[in-house]
């Protein structure tokens, strides 16, 4: 790698930039903690019929619902927005990522003539125009805004940092150096984190279907010095990947980005890839159980956040779902707040859950 | 690592995407949802309040540059550390729940 600059959206930024984009954090940090520790304490008094209803007139709660959609919104569009700073930068930015491209180019497996299924073309996913695999720079923005203003900033441990932990773990009895595939693997992070709990001779996989996301995954690995292949490739059509191959599949964040019938499309393959004993780990949004308050704010989010698929997969009988993909063992654990007591901490957080499975 | 499959086979269902609409929430749900001042004016009025908060924080932070004399890379905590408290000040009344009951 010669080129000097990191390839970094925040390395295009003005300081003005910086400001606005740190103060949005800032307003997300209040959304999530003070105002909606507001939100449900009126929703405690308001009773539980009609919720919604009740809680309409609130302030609180009409604030609540409009600064999810709008930081979202202003995140990504306007003259401030990453999307427009991706645009400007562009030529700065994709300085990097074709010189990566050409560096150890058997690892990046990107396919110009793939068509994108329906599913994830016809929505813009989380509010982003034109989702994150149309533009060179898609991946350096999705980077960006997954560092500070995404549901993952809610959480006192990094979600990738626990599933790479659970991978670790599972892969301690192999006798062999493991293969692991990462499903919907995005801009590389989860690799990020395996690179440092697995042995050197693992073999990591991404596959994901933004060839620019991909590229950016590749720069990454090669700027951190370690190899990962990836793939640019629909999950639950994974030709390009041998019967029987694969000791661990796992993914982050994926489930519910899909509709069901490409859910169980994606767990059907993942068992036919795997290998017998091979286990399937994930972590996603999940829950067996919510109460009132916790579905509407859910079903709001997938409303405001622009998440098509989302109450689908919270409708869904999952664990089914993975009996009937033909695997054994399935868990799903909530994944728990690690907070401790102190109410006035408390943030919203989504029903992150652990999801595993194996392949008999 | 292979770039074909070796048994030539496919061992899963041939998929067909569902249409968009039936993966929706129920339109009624899904308006109540948007709808979250109950009116239009309200939330433009709203989206100018955040715009020109946004537009006075950056100029809080150009200012704050130059008294320190950092021209460039503020420190990053201190700069976060700052919004926090400007978010929290502009939007307080949204922790109220009428005029005089403040939370």
């Amino acid at each position: 790698m010669t080129t000097t600059a990191d390839g970094r959206l925040a390395e295009v930024m003005s300081p003005d930039e910086h400001a606005h984009h740190a103060y949005l954090r800032a307003l997300r940090r209040y959304w999530a903690g003070p105002l909606y520790r507001r939100v449900r304490e009126r929703a405690a008094h308001a009773g539980s019929e009609d919720l919604l209803a009740n809680l309409r007139d609130e302030p609180c709660y009409a604030g609540f619902a409009w600064l999810e959609t709008s930081l979202q919104r202003r995140k990504y569009n306007g003259p401030r927005g990453l999307l427009e700073i991706a645009r400007r930068g562009s030529a700065t930015l994709t300085e990097a990522l074709d010189e990566a491209a050409g560096n150890h180019h058997e690892r990046l497996h990107l396919t110009d003539s793939l068509t994108a299924p329906r599913y994830y073309t016809a929505a813009d996913f989380h509010g982003v125009r034109g989702g994150i695999y149309s533009r060179p720079t898609d991946g350096l923005v999705y980077e960006y805004a997954a560092g500070g203003t995404a549901m993952m900033a809610n959480e006192s441990r990094e979600m990738h940092a626990v599933l790479a932990d659970h991978i670790a773990q599972a892969c301690a009895p192999c006798s062999h150096p493991p293969t692991v595939l990462d499903l919907g693997c995005g801009f590389g992070k989860l690799q990020g984190y395996l690179a440092d709990v697995l042995p050197e001779s693992t073999t990591l996989i991404g596959c994901d279907l933004s060839g620019p996301a991909l590229r950016l995954a590749h720069l990454r690995a090669l700027q951190r010095g370690f190899a990962v292949t990836w793939v640019q490739s629909a999950c639950e059509n994974m030709t390009w990947c041998l019967s029987d191959s694969i000791d661990i599949v796992c993914s982050i964040q994926l489930l519910h980005e899909l509709p069901r019938t490409v859910r169980r499309g994606v767990l059907a393959e993942s068992r036919r890839v795997l290998k017998t004993g091979g286990e399937l780990i994930m972590i996603d949004f999940y829950a067996t159980r919510m109460n009132e308050f916790e579905t509407l704010l859910m079903r709001g989010h997938t409303v405001r956040n622009n998440e098509p698929y989302l109450h689908d997969l919270l409708d869904s009988p999952l664990a089914e779902d993975l009996v009937d993909a033909g695997l054994v063992d399935a868990t799903i654990e909530p994944i728990q707040a690690s907070q401790g007591a102190d109410h006035s901490s408390e943030q919203w957080r989504l029903p992150w859950a652990l999801i595993s499975a194996h392949k008999p | 690592m292979t770039t074909a499959r070796a048994d030539g086979t496919h061992d899963t269902a041939p998929f067909t995407p569902p249409p968009l609409s039936a993966q929706s929430l129920p339109p009624e749900q899904a308006d109540a949802m948007r709808e979250t001042w109950g009116s239009a004016r309200v939330e433009a009025l709203a989206d100018i309040v955040l715009a020109l908060s946004a537009e006075v924080f950056e100029l809080r932070v150009r200012i704050s540059r130059l008294v320190e004399g950092s021209r460039h890379q503020q420190d990053s905590e201190q700069i976060e550390a700052m919004a926090d408290a400007f978010a929290a000040r502009i939007f307080a009344p949204l922790l109220q729940t009428d005029a005089g009951d403040s939370a």
